[in-house]
């Protein structure tokens, strides 16, 4: 098998086997998590197969053929970057999976509920295997689709809903904003080829050139901001929280958010070495990383904690890529992906800790939490790792990726020169002292201290081996990966950092250093962050007073201002523009047909009045439109039906008169016929309703109407004098035809019956139709009528 | 008659066929079941036929089929790829409409004149979008305006719609149409009077004759912009808008599924049709107008989609800022807009047409229009959730649905052709339609259970005449969305035949005249 199938084969098999997942379920019944974690076993083997590939240095694209109109292929880029997080997410969830089968009840949709992880795990792996944008953004919204499902899945709960809305609205919005940023890089570079952009350096600099290289950067970022929880759209990730744990712990920390890291990661060749990269991308991640680190103090919940927590991270990775100079693109690159990694095992890790936890104690409420150490001592050992790789303490992962984060933000600091090179380091140091507080706090919040007997069981159970066996992997994931480093460095982030900055690069990670400027930050953080912690509570205290007091310093204040009032507001709008009066609706279209009139005559200044016009008028012509002119009149200001109808019907009997003069008795029959008719018809009915005419009309209501009227009034008659003006030479009327070939092709002699029957009887045939529908409808109304 | 006998008379046997069977069914009143086997079979032998005619302009080429062989001096139809395939988007959605009716309406309204005048919609519909008379064109509008008239004051089981509000309803439809129709008329008129002719490719080669001299008469230009007031309040967009929110949440929902679905697009093809054939020379003024009309009515139409509590009137609002992305793309004017907005238009017509019928099932299932009053229905109509889920996503452009190729393919031409702004705004409106979209779906299936009264609507539940439907379009809309390509490169086709007339006018000209 070639790579393109066997990755091919590892984002569509999680999507089959989701649609078989029903049919699973009535065989193994509530052991139907297997089936899930096996198909993921199996999604990640065949990721892994794909491995030696990226090991060796080498990146593979393949593609098929799929929307050739609009330029857009199915087409798979295999490079570390996306080894990496295809790797996370299969790999997680196996984990998640397996950990599902003890945490969910059996009572609950388990066939939803595995059907939305695995359609989950296929749109992650298929979005960071996609060689294009097009393909990226299908995936990228399915998996905002699927985390949308997977945060309502108790849908019958309205803090699920408002999260699930919260998230879908902001990451959408976001996605939609990012699109358009992959559009513009297509109508810049004319193609959806990401390896083909990243690998064209002439393409990369015409880009950076463009005028619109600013704009293309936002709009990307943005979209990538809101999935990652990133500055401003962070709101939506602690509402995420209503998910089942192990779904947070596999999207909402794990995988998904990652996704907006991943692109950063992926176009940080095109757009980096830039001072906009840098000021938009480091600094939206060190503002989101102090601000989500501190707003953890104020959590309650241990979900909350570990959400605010991951929003502080992500913004670690943000910042990591972010840090760019023009003669060195990357100088965090290697850090990131490496606490990228990192983060994805002891975050997981913890949640699983959060879960099993809430499980067994039924609370998740840190206040109500204590004193968990002797009854699960296991569970206890294995939050400490995770809490512990957290806070960077050495010798586990988090340390390590902590430190190169030190390392590359001093050097990026001295790059920029004072007084950048005090700032940055000392804005990580403040991010680093702020998780080692919260870490700690975890820790001693859930398992350290006095058991409060009066919120908690009387008896708690370890957890189950299958809730414990998937987070203690993930411990000993950080663990391994904190002792010996050159495991995931060799195989994964040497690839990945060399994809990312299209150069060979050798790492080199160890716990001992020297006396590097980074040990000293470290040293500061662990000091400091003992410090914090003594004030932990105070803090927190204090962000609620500010909260309560200055509700508007929140973002979540706005999200909810701007959707809980949504319908309400939109429902003035529409109201305001639509007020229900036809009247109002007949004045737009009117309006529209006067301005629709007066722009040519304005753009083109045409003679208004053609010159052609002759002003020779018979006087009988002059009477009769004289007349016709105070019938129309009197038909609009007579105050009573019955006068006004008359001389409506006067005008009608002045138009035959018309037709006669202009030599077309036929017309003139017919127009009698009908207008008696009609006006027989109309006094019938009219007798029968009461005879007070008008609504009271204010004098500013009639000035605008006389006027609407009066301009489409002149309008259509000012087009049709000139359009009277006879036909354009060497153009001639369709009568010619006609009057010549009327006996010989039809043999009859009265010209507008024949035109009626012959040349045009399939008009004829139209308005006989029209008839019968006239009288079908009026049957129908007074049939329903009738009855109601 | 053998095949290629019907091959040769398809475009006239797309208008024949529902004329007659419309007056058979009249006389067929006492015989309901008869009557109903009978147009179902009609109304699927013509999607056959529309099929056959799709492939036959594949194939050959323009189709031209003159009434009476006096060519451009009578009246001849047109079947060129736009005019083909706008014909089996409505014959699908008619025979689909017609099925879902079958147990939707009341049986009291379906034994009087319900079948005759679906008939003559469709008669009106195909006839509409075949012709290739300027005058002839009037006439099919004044039938589709009827029949549908007709059609809306008809009764769906149990009546959630009061009689009182359809009369309002078709009371303004026919006011505004009426005035429109009038307009239409003096453009006629005007156009007659200067250039001679009602062959629309006549027109246009006098037209085009005129404009490359320099003198074409400036009044032709008022003339034709009138024609935006025309097409436009049949498409619904600002400020000719305003009787659509009345009318399609009145109509009973398979006719909104016609209405929306069909009936809205004849007013997008009339623009293709006659500004991009006959108006070339207009289109430099044409265009901006038109954008700027669909940017306002995509604005107005979303932000009030956002306000409504009736699920059907918010639909009502979705298709209006629907079709203002349909007329954006018109209004960009390049070939590429014009493909992504006729994609825009047939994925529209899909998505909308069914969740308005998903929509009259949701009402029947829950006795109500108002979504305050349902809520939790994911657990009694599990069906009906995932089709409305796959509608919904589809309207929001949300992948993988067919929406979300139409949305892209558009905003990537319209970047292409550098209308940065339009698009923007366009996008930020997107954001509303995902919002409500989605917000509609949460509060009909998901929360608590509110609405207890399951009344004898609730037995019916959903007959495979009702579900076949919903599942049939939501089957299409998904496999838009998956695989597009035949719809893209047919409407990249279609839309050059549009940019470039000339082999219309040449189909339609070039022929011999007795």
């Amino acid at each position: 098998m070639n790579s393109f199938t066997v990755i091919a084969l590892a984002i569509f098999l999680p999507f089959l086997s989701a649609a078989t997942v029903p049919l699973a379920q009535k065989i193994l019944r509530h052991r139907v998590g297997w089936f899930a974690s096996a198909m993921a076993f199996v999604s990640f083997l065949l990721i892994a197969y794909v491995a030696p590939v990226v090991i060796h240095g080498d990146t593979f694209t393949g593609a098929v053929s799929w929307l050739p109109s609009v330029g857009v292929e199915f087409s798979v880029y295999i490079d570390g970057l996306s080894l990496l997080i295809g790797l996370i997410a299969s790999g997680i969830g196996i984990i998640i999976m397996s950990y599902s089968n003890g945490y969910m009840s059996h009572k609950e949709d388990l066939s939803r509920y595995y059907q939305y992880l695995l359609l989950f795990m296929g749109s992650m792996i298929g979005m960071v295997f996609s060689a294009n944008t097009i393909q990226l953004f299908i995936f990228w919204e399915l998996t905002s689709i699927t985390s949308f499902l997977l945060i309502g899945y108790w849908r019958h709960r309205p803090l699920s809903i408002y999260g699930a809305t919260k998230s879908l609205v902001i990451t959408a919005a976001g996605g939609l904003v990012m699109f358009i940023g992959f559009l513009i890089l297509h109508s810049i570079t004319g193609t959806f080829d990401i390896p083909t952009i990243l690998h064209d350096s002439s393409m990369i600099e015409n880009i950076k050139n463009h005028d619109l290289f600013l704009v293309t950067l936002i709009f990307i970022f943005i979209g990538a901001a809101a999935k990652s929880a990133q500055g401003p759209f962070y709101i939506w990730l602690p509402n995420a929280m209503e998910a089942p744990t192990p779904v947070s712990a596999f999207l909402h920390s794990a995988t998904m958010v990652k996704a907006g890291v991943f692109l950063i990661a992926r176009i940080h060749p095109i757009f980096s070495g830039t001072e906009a990269w840098f000021i938009l991308v480091s600094g939206t991640g060190m503002a989101t990383m102090v601000l989500a680190g501190f707003l953890a103090f104020r959590q309650n919940d241990i979900k909350g904690i570990l959400a605010f927590s991951t929003i502080s991270q992500l913004a670690y990775l943000v910042t990591m890529y972010g840090y760019t100079t023009y003669h060195e693109p990357g100088i965090g690159v290697a850090a990131a992906t490496f606490h990228l990694l990192n983060h994805a095992t002891f975050k997981a890790c913890l949640f699983l800790v959060a879960g099993i936890v809430a499980h067994e104690a039924a609370t998740r409420d840190i206040r109500k939490l204590g004193g968990l150490r002797h009854e699960m001592p296991l569970t206890f050992i294995v939050a400490s790792i995770g809490a512990l790789a957290m806070a960077g303490i050495p010798p586990l992962n988090g340390f390590l990726s902590k430190e190169m984060f030190y390392e590359s933000s001093v050097e990026m600091g001295a790059a920029l020169g004072f007084p950048f090179g005090i700032i940055v380091p000392a804005i990580a140091v403040i991010g680093g002292v702020l998780t080692f507080a919260y870490s700690i706090k975890l820790i001693d919040g859930i398992f350290l201290g006095k058991r409060k007997d009066e919120f908690l069981p009387h008896h708690i159970h370890e957890a189950p081996y299958v809730m414990l066996i998937p987070a203690g992997l993930l411990s000993v994931l950080v663990i391994l990966f904190g002792l010996v480093p050159s495991i995931p460095v060799h195989n994964i982030i040497e690839p990945v950092t060399s994809g990312i900055l299209l150069e060979t690069v050798h790492l080199h990670v160890t716990h001992w250093h020297g006396f590097t400027p980074a040990f000293m930050m470290t040293i500061i953080t662990f000091v400091l962050g003992l410090l914090i912690y003594t004030k932990y509570d105070s803090l927190a205290s204090w962000q609620d007073r500010l909260n309560a007091s200055y509700p508007w310093i929140s973002v979540n204040y706005y999200y909810d201002a701007i959707v809980n009032n949504a319908r309400t507001n939109a429902y003035r709008v529409s109201s305001f523009v639509q007020p229900g009066f036809v009247k109002t609706y007949i004045n737009a279209l009117l309006i529209l047909t006067i301005v629709l009139i007066m722009i040519p005559m304005i753009a083109l200044s045409g003679d208004l009045i053609p010159q052609t016009l002759s002003f020779d008028i018979n006087p009988y012509e002059a009477l009769l439109m004289l007349l016709m002119v105070v019938a129309a009149i009197a038909a609009t200001v007579l105050p009573k039906y019955i006068p006004a109808i008359i001389a409506l019907s006067s005008l009608g009997y002045m138009v035959s008169l018309l037709f006669i003069y202009l030599k077309a008795p036929d017309l003139a029959l017919t127009q009698i016929l009908v207008e008696t008719l009609t006006t027989i018809i109309f006094l019938l009915v009219i007798v029968r309703i009461p005879q007070t005419f008008r609504e009271k009309l204010s004098k500013a209501n009639l000035t605008r109407d006389v006027f609407i009227s009066g301009l489409v009034s002149v309008g259509v008659f000012i087009v049709l004098i000139n359009a009277t003006q006879g036909i354009v030479p060497p153009f001639e009327s369709l009568s010619h035809y006609f009057i010549e070939k009327s006996v010989s092709l039809t043999g009859g002699h009265n010209l507008v019956n024949v035109i009626l029957v012959d040349f045009r009887g399939y008009d004829t045939l139209g308005e006989i139709s029209v008839l019968c529908l006239a009288a079908l409808g009026v049957y129908n109304l007074i049939h329903s009528r009738g009855e109601r | 008659m053998n095949i290629a006998a019907i091959t040769d008379h398809l475009p006239i046997l797309m208008v024949a066929i529902p004329i007659l069977f419309s007056a058979l069914m009249m006389f067929l009143r006492s015989a309901p079941s008869v009557q109903k086997v009978i147009n179902l079979t009609v109304s699927f032998g013509l999607l056959i036929l529309s099929i056959l005619l799709l492939i036959n302009v594949l194939n050959n080429g323009i189709v031209v089929y003159e009434i009476g062989e006096w060519g451009k001096y009578g009246i001849v139809l047109v079947a060129d790829l736009l005019s083909a395939g706008m014909v089996l988007l409505s014959s699908g959605i008619s025979f689909l409409a017609l099925l879902y009716s079958m147990d939707y309406m009341e049986e009291e309204s379906l034994g009087s004149t319900y079948h005759s005048l679906f008939n003559l919609l469709v008669a009106g519909i195909n006839g509409t979008f075949l012709t290739g008379d300027i005058f002839n064109l009037f006439v099919f509008f004044e039938i589709l305006l009827l029949s549908s008239c007709g059609l809306v004051v008809a009764y769906g089981k149990g009546g959630f719609t009061k009689s009182d509000h359809k009369m309002e309803a078709t009371f303004k439809y026919l006011v505004l149409n009426m005035i429109s129709s009038f307009i239409m008329l003096v453009a006629i008129a005007s156009l007659y009077a200067t250039v001679g002719t009602l062959n629309m490719a006549d027109m246009a080669a006098k037209i085009n004759v005129m404009s490359e001299t320099g003198n074409l008469p400036w009044h032709i230009f008022p003339a034709a912009l009138l024609f935006i007031v025309v097409f436009g309040n049949k498409a619904a967009i600002f400020p000719l808008h305003y009787w659509l929110p009345d009318v399609h949440p009145s109509a009973p929902s398979p006719i909104s599924a016609m209405l929306s679905g069909v009936l809205i697009k004849v007013g997008a093809y009339g623009v293709l049709r006659i500004f991009f054939l006959i108006f070339d020379g207009t289109l430099y003024m044409f265009q901006p107008i038109i954008i700027f009309l669909a940017l306002v009515t995509i604005i107005l139409g979303s932000i009030s989609a956002v306000g409504q509590n009736d699920i059907k009137r918010l639909l009502a609002y979705s298709s209006i800022s629907q079709i203002g992305y349909v007329f954006l793309g018109i209004g960009m004017g390049t070939v590429t807009t014009i493909a992504a907005s006729l994609v825009y238009l047939v994925n529209h017509a899909v998505a909308k047409s069914m969740l308005f019928m998903a929509s009259g099932s949701i009402i029947h299932e829950a006795g109500t229009r108002d979504m305050r009053k349902m809520g939790g229905m994911v657990n009694s109509a599990p069906f009906l959730s995932g089709m409305f889920l796959i509608g919904a996503m589809s309207v929001a452009g949300i992948p993988p649905m067919g929406g979300f190729i139409a949305k892209f393919v558009l905003f990537d031409s319209g970047i292409t052709s550098k209308y940065y702004i339009p698009i923007l705004i366009a996008l930020v409106f997107a954001v509303f339609t995902v919002f409500y979209m989605i917000r509609a779906w949460q509060r009909i299936f998901w929360g608590e259970v509110r609405s207890e009264k399951y009344d004898e609507y609730h037995s019916h539940g959903l007959s495979w005449k009702m579900s076949v439907p919903i599942l049939v379009l939501s089957v299409v809309v998904v496999v838009f969305g998956v695989y597009a390509e035949p719809l893209l490169s047919i409407a990249q086709s279609t839309a050059s035949q549009i940019i470039d007339p000339q082999a219309y006018i040449d189909a339609v000209l070039m022929r011999e005249i007795r």
